[in-house]
């Protein structure tokens, strides 16, 4: 148990934490774990024609195996830290996957059975046995989910699952006697000397610095600064390896995003110029959004921010200047909805776990909870990825047809970068028509080719109607297909960072893991 | 001829494991999509779903020794039986009880919906394999077949976990959604639930 939690963490930051990823590595674990139980029934068949020794030596090779396979990850998830053991990164991730997860599995599979034989238990006592077994599984979830993981790390944990299947293998040999005992202690030391494996030895550069790195409720969170010049840095927030936020810091205190749909974002929410009115921005990040909407001298909002994650509200606030007169609510966004009897004049949705859109907060049935949330002259911004063509546009248009279905005018601007891939797209949803450019207060304008241009919106807005939305699908919470639809579209990202950011990192001495 | 008779009723055994592990590992994982729209996609949510149908197989490995040993085996079609049927109770009442979880904190409403959705059929469905390895092995007379039983009925429930998994994820989902996915493995645990009550039946006759 404590494999199947660990190691698909160790992986997120090359594979990232999508649907297929979590479906690929748990049907490796219980692939193997269906062959170990096949594999244990052969094993233990063979003690009724052979000797009585023989599942005693397959349990001592079998904890051996298991054991030598822990170290084995260890040095590989330590390597992968500074290069790439095959020339395809994602290769080299399966690889470890299948070396510690894979094979472990069905090693550990196989020595219950083997063990019903070798102490010749009765049918019902291998009830108990597996019950033992299941009751000790549900130990190692807890304490690693709850207290290795978060607490220690990843490198640890895996350092604790190799010493517990050193131990296993001491307390198979000691109980064989004989010589065998000194196999037993040696298996100990070996156990204990694996905690000095997978200790990270990389030197960041001097121009790059990781101000935080840990584990997080869906992953691996990170803070990583760069330096510009003397007075200036830039600070990007990451999940799993996906950048959430990227700003430049200028002097310590003025904050500007790299990235150009927060200030976008901001041209959009000023339709409501100066009047009071309240925000609900579902989904922190760094709080680059919030931070944005809380200027009180072009805008009047009071706003709520609701974020599940403590350590990115707390990153949020330690890196990225979170204002403190936001209330931020702890807790999962579709919660927040469903439970909210509040009244808001702006909702923004900017939710991704990493590269994943959830399909929860997307659906109809989420819609019909922001609608009732929303006051008549409300307005719903919703930031998804840029696409909206081709294959990898699926999820866009899915999304454009359940905003329909669910009762909304929308309308759609995509952000100034050049390309679908490189952009993202805005959707604008409102209860009633709405013209955004009569009423947006705060223009939206940009640099090119170092003249201040003007970004306008009408010519801009993305022309529905020449879009074919026949493969489209409405988003329900009985059809959550949001993550499967957006695979090409999430993949792509993950691959965009993996080559410009993840990897160059790795070059400039950050670690993959810790 | 009685052999191939004896031998028909022990794989009919075997699929009813292939069906009762084929629908746990498929529920466990169309479970986190009832979770969801309700308790969110967390850490949480996967650390409630293993733990509590952890718990529950563990419970039910154990209390499965007391009917072995008492070979009181019509415990396996009626527990088939009640798994199938808490099912179906599950998708009718769900919109009625899930929401309960609103004003619950997050962890507190992960535990709720899992105990809800996943430990009674997870207990039910976990008699299955200890009941039919004792079984199989008493058939045989033969407790020394213990091990090579237990290993190929867990072995198969687990490879049937694996392949109902896939179906119901990449072909049952996307056509019928979430409700009607779980519809499906509900009649795999009635039919499970029947194959087994006959096979019984026509070993006691």
């Amino acid at each position: 148990m404590t494999l199947e939690l660990t190691i698909p963490h160790v992986l997120s930051p090359i594979l990232g934490n999508s649907l297929n990823t979590w479906a690929t590595l748990i049907m490796m674990s219980v692939g193997g774990l269906a062959l170990g139980y096949f594999l244990g029934a052969y094993l233990s068949s063979k003690k009724l024609s052979s000797s009585q020794d023989s599942s005693s030596k397959a349990l001592l090779v079998l904890t051996a195996c298991v054991s030598i396979l822990g170290i084995l990850t260890l040095f590989l998830v330590d390597y992968a830290n500074s290069g790439s053991l095959l020339e395809d990164e994602i290769s080299s991730a399966y690889l470890t996957a299948i070396i510690g997860l894979f094979l472990p599995s069905i090693l550990l599979a196989a020595t219950t059975p083997v063990l019903i034989a070798e102490l010749s238990l009765s049918t019902s006592n291998a009830g108990t046995l597996y019950a033992y077994s299941t009751w000790g599984g549900i130990l190692f979830t807890l304490l690693s989910g709850f207290v290795f993981i978060p607490d220690y790390g990843l490198i640890k944990t895996l350092q604790i699952a190799t010493f517990l299947s050193t131990v296993m293998l001491a307390i198979i040999a000691y109980f064989q006697g004989g010589k065998l005992r000194y196999l037993s202690y040696g298996a100990i030391v070996v156990g204990l000397l694996s905690f000095g494996i997978g200790k990270f030895n990389l030197t960041e550069k001097e121009n790059v610095k990781v101000l935080e790195l840990k584990e997080g409720l869906n992953g691996q969170l990170m803070v990583v600064e760069t330096s510009v010049n003397d007075s200036t840095v830039d600070r990007t927030l990451f999940i799993n390896r996906m950048g959430q936020t990227w700003v430049r810091i200028t002097n310590g205190n003025s904050i500007a995003s790299l990235w150009s749909y927060p200030g976008i974002l901001k041209s959009l929410a000023s339709c409501h110029g100066k009047q009071a009115s309240n925000a609900l921005v579902l989904g922190l990040g760094g709080g680059i959004v919030p931070l944005f909407l809380s200027d009180k001298q072009n805008l009047n909002y009071t706003i709520d921010a609701v974020e599940l994650d403590p350590d990115i509200i707390r990153f949020s606030k330690d890196y990225f200047s979170l204002p403190d007169d936001i209330n931020v609510i702890q807790d999962d966004a579709r919660r927040v909805l469903n439970a909210n009897k509040n009244e808001y004049d702006l909702i923004v949705m900017d939710i991704f776990n990493g590269e994943i859109a959830p399909s929860h907060v997307l659906s109809v049935e989420a819609f019909d909870r922001v609608k009732n949330a929303l006051s008549d002259r409300g307005i719903v911004i919703i930031n998804f990825n840029g696409n909206i063509t081709g294959e990898a546009g699926i999820s866009g248009r899915s999304l454009y047809k359940t905003l329909i279905q669910s009762g909304f005018h929308v309308q759609m601007l995509p952000t100034f970068e050049e390309g679908e891939r490189n952009r993202n797209n805005l959707f604008v949803a409102t209860l009633k028509p709405l013209d955004l450019e009569k009423k947006i207060t705060i223009p939206i304008t940009y640099f090119k080719n170092g003249k201040l241009e003007t970004y306008g919106i009408k010519e801009n807005l993305y022309n529905f109607k020449n879009l074919d939305l026949s493969d489209a699908i409405v988003i329900t919470d009985d059809y959550p297909m949001m993550e499967q639809i957006n695979q090409v579209a999430a993949r792509q990202w993950r691959e965009d960072y993996l080559k410009n950011v993840t990897l160059k990192y790795r070059e400039q001495g950050i670690p993959l893991i810790k | 001829m009685f052999i191939f008779v004896r031998m028909s009723k022990k794989y009919l055994f075997l699929l009813v494991v292939f069906l009762e592990g084929g629908a746990l590992l498929s529920y466990e994982i169309m479970a986190a999509k009832l979770y969801t729209p309700h308790v969110g996609a967390t850490l949480y949510v996967w650390t409630s779903i293993l733990t509590l149908t952890l718990i529950s197989l563990a419970i039910a490995y154990r209390v499965s020794q007391f009917w072995s040993e008492k070979k009181i085996w019509k415990v396996l079609p009626i527990s088939l039986l009640i798994a199938g049927l808490y099912l179906f109770i599950v998708l009718l009442t769900k919109e009625t009880v899930l929401p309960l979880t609103y004003t619950m904190g997050i962890k507190a409403a992960s535990i709720f919906t899992g105990i809800f959705i996943l430990t009674i059929p997870a207990f039910c469905m976990g008699l299955t394999s200890p009941l039919v390895t004792a079984l199989l092995t008493s058939k045989e007379k033969n407790d020394v077949n213990a091990g090579k039983n237990a290993g190929l009925v867990y072995g198969l429930g687990t490879l049937s976990g694996i392949i109902f998994t896939l179906i119901s994820l990449f072909v049952l989902l996307p056509a019928w959604g979430v409700s009607a996915s779980i519809a499906v493995l509900a009649c795999f645990l009635l039919l499970a639930a029947g194959i087994s009550f006959w096979l019984l039946k026509s070993t006691h006759d």
